[in-house]
């Protein structure tokens, strides 16, 4: 069915949610780059959908996708903790694929509210 | 899209990256001050950053569970380091000691340029983290655009 469903828009919500908090994560990490015994951040989310997904055979719907939420946690410090902790080459990575990712969602929920879109004039322009 | 906290994280560390390259720049003009301000020797000063609590920003992302408020970095405080003057045989100068001796600032010029340099570098990240932001925010206003 062609229709504003709660399910993929709440799903294109909170995965906007978790690339704005993820870049927030990543521009904290970079801004503390010189900053002596910082604990770089990340956000855990995918993780949570992947989850999900391998748990339960059946389709995801509202009442599973509640329990998922983005949250900010500690990211682990690879071996070499000699000095600053922040990888800013990583980071700097990180916050490319991310606003990718972002500008990516955002024109999917684009797409899917011009079918809806189209639905309502009758494909008319 | 929550611009004003990224922005201001992104605003704190460009603040903590500029501090360090103006204190490199004190550094480096005062390399040959025999006295400071006070009358004693000027010694090389010293940035220490630390990260920030998000209680200082107004309407920051702190999900009242969250255990990471992320609140960006600041400068707590410009030290004076303790590094050993260079001593200078120059007995003409009003400042020398009684052997003859002038006590200039060890001011390494390798060490300051290093960290001058990769002050500008994390100065960038942070400018780039900053473009990040806001074309994300932009792109957030095209929501339903039709073209």
């Amino acid at each position: 069915m062609f229709g504003i469903d709660k399910l993929t828009l709440g799903l294109v919500n909170m995965a906007l949610n978790a690339a704005s908090m993820r870049h927030t994560t990543i521009a904290n990490n970079i801004a503390n780059a010189g900053t002596e015994g910082y604990q770089p951040v990340r956000v855990n989310f995918e993780e949570q959908l992947g989850a999900l997904g391998a748990s339960s055979t059946a389709r995801i719907s509202e009442s599973t996708l509640a329990g998922v939420r983005p949250f900010v946690e500690p990211a682990p410090v690879p071996g070499n903790k000699t000095g600053a902790a922040v990888m800013v080459d990583m980071e700097m990575v990180r916050l490319a694929q991310n606003t990718l990712l972002y500008q990516a969602i955002l024109g999917g929920l684009g797409k899917k509210l011009a079918i809806v879109s189209a639905a309502i004039t009758g494909g008319r322009r | 899209m929550d611009y004003a906290t990224a922005f201001a994280i992104s605003a704190s560390g460009m603040l903590v990256a500029r501090t360090r390259v103006d204190v490199t720049a004190v550094n480096l003009a005062n390399a040959y001050s025999t006295r400071s301000a006070d009358g004693t020797l000027f010694t090389p000063l010293q940035v220490v950053a630390a990260a920030k609590r998000a209680d200082l920003f107004e309407g920051m992302l702190t999900r009242a569970d969250s255990a990471f408020p992320l609140g960006g970095a600041e400068v707590v405080e410009v030290r004076r380091t303790n590094v050993p003057p260079r001593l200078v045989f120059e007995p003409h100068h009003p400042d020398a000691d009684a052997t003859g001796f002038v006590a200039y600032p060890g001011v390494n010029p390798v060490a300051e340029m290093v960290n001058l340099v990769a002050a500008t570098r994390i100065y960038e990240a942070n400018v780039a983290a900053l473009n990040a932001a806001k074309s994300m925010a932009l792109k957030a206003l095209d929501i339903g655009k039709t073209s």
